[in-house]
């Protein structure tokens, strides 16, 4: 049966305060919870119930994560005020799926990879494109480690980042690719600008500007010119040892999206997208442009190609559900205002070979 | 819109997708052969009511769950990670081997 899954979480608070205009912000969890199982109910008021109760806990989870913040030594784990870097703040889940986990006053081994790993990506956003933080004004930085048990997986969960240890069998620990770090802090960094709707072409460009952002990140933190093949690499640090032994080397390879040593083959053109699939298949096509356009315009990306890619993400005519063709048409409109004509013919040219138009606007 | 009961569930599969790395996983079990904590589980997820397609943030799980029903009838559920029990989420982990490269 087909769901109605298109509203948002406004559009579900606003529904269910409708329904429950005096009460729903004070309701216990569990009653919610309770009352969302309740076949005498209705189902469009169950499903409120329901979303209700997901969103209550994932707030729960946010003052938690501030409360025990602000209860104990923050100058420990804060980067000193000079810098002007945002401050972090690491949990360990200890294996169980409460976030954000118990507080880590001295981190070593995975932690302080991660705490570290997680200043580079801050410093970069700083130093290369002029960024305090995820929200461009210092907010603090949180990241859980060890989340579920052999979880293959690291996430952006609206407020913080968590890694899992992986099952060792395909992924191991999830931190060890420093683009995977700046990949889900920069979902922050989309949440706070375009707020790109995680859905369809404009879901494809979010996870595509996580990958683009994350790769880039690593590429200035080796000091990789775009010539290096492990420069366009995704979560190439994350194979565990039996899949690397398969032939696979990355998770997802910008310059070529479906050569067969990718854990996740995508496809390279537009034509060739099918527009239900998930948004992780997709992101192939937005990405394959950025690294052509990056190869094309510099010796290292980080110079103007991650400058006009910014300066789209940031640019407030980018819709929340735009296309790839509205996007692409962005990039070139900020690659008119940051270089010189070459550098935009560059930038058509990159979106041209992987066949998506320009559009109009 | 009406519920189906859960107790004439013959078949059930679990498709995972999303997360990182964007990797399809599917297990597909006859609903007796599971565990009386996994088809509870079931129950409860047929009775509930929808829930959205996307949690909050980017990157987390997306499960399907598709019941077969005795009469060849089906329903899907989409379920997001945060509301995925834990007992069916482990039967999707149990499934995963490394794929053949192709």
């Amino acid at each position: 049966m087909a769901q109605d899954l298109s509203s948002t979480t406004h559009e579900r608070h606003a529904h269910f305060n409708r329904l429950c205009p005096h009460c729903c912000l004070i309701v216990p969890p569990g009653v919610l919870r309770k009352y969302s199982r309740d076949t005498s109910l209705n189902s469009s008021t169950r499903k409120a119930l329901q979303d209700t109760y997901l969103e209550t806990e994932r707030q729960r989870g946010l003052r938690e994560a501030h409360r025990i913040a602000t209860l104990r030594d923050v100058e420990r784990f804060a980067t000193r005020k000079a810098n002007a870097l945002p401050a972090q703040h690491l949990f360990d889940c200890q294996n169980r799926k409460a976030l954000p986990g118990t507080p880590v006053l001295s981190p070593a081994g995975g932690f302080k990879t991660v705490f570290d790993t997680t200043q580079k990506v801050a410093e970069f956003y700083k130093t290369v494109l002029g960024r305090n933080s995820v929200d461009n004004k210092g907010i603090d930085l949180v990241s859980s480690l060890h989340y579920s048990q052999n979880y293959d997986n690291a996430f952006w969960n609206g407020q913080q980042m968590v890694y899992g240890d992986g099952d060792g069998e395909l992924f191991t620990e999830m931190y060890l690719s420093p683009d995977v770090i700046g990949h889900e802090l920069t979902h922050g960094v989309t949440q706070n600008e375009s707020a790109l709707r995680y859905e369809g072409e404009s879901g494809a460009l979010n996870e595509s500007i996580s990958d683009v952002f994350g790769v880039v990140f690593n590429q200035w933190l080796n000091q990789w010119p775009v010539t290096e093949p492990r420069a366009w690499l995704v979560g190439a640090g994350i194979i565990a040892a039996p899949t690397q032994a398969k032939g696979f080397t990355c998770l997802r390879d910008m310059l070529h999206p479906s050569a067969t040593h990718c854990l996740s083959p995508q496809p390279e053109l537009y034509s060739e997208i099918d527009p239900t699939a998930d948004v992780h298949d997709n992101s192939g096509v937005p990405n394959k442009a950025f690294a052509l356009f990056a190869s094309a315009a510099d010796g290292q990306a980080w110079g103007q190609a991650i400058q006009v890619w910014y300066a789209t993400c940031t640019n407030r005519q980018l819709r929340a559900d735009a296309s790839f063709s509205e996007f692409a048409s962005l990039t070139v409109a900020s690659a008119e205002k940051i270089g010189a004509t070459s550098l935009v013919a560059k930038c058509r040219s990159a979106w041209q070979q992987v066949g998506v138009p320009l559009s109009n606007t | 819109m009406v519920d189906r009961d859960a107790n004439d569930v013959v078949k059930v599969r679990i498709e995972r997708r999303g997360g990182l790395a964007g990797l399809h996983f599917s297990v597909e079990h006859d609903y007796l052969s599971l565990q009386p904590a996994q088809r509870e589980a079931i129950a409860s997820l047929s009775t509930t009511a929808a829930s959205p397609s996307t949690s909050a943030g980017a990157d987390r799980f997306h499960y399907r769950v598709r019941l077969t029903h005795a009469d060849g009838s089906e329903r899907t559920i989409e379920v997001p990670e945060p509301a995925m029990p834990e007992s069916l989420e482990s039967l999707t982990k149990a499934s995963h081997p490394p794929p053949a490269r192709t």
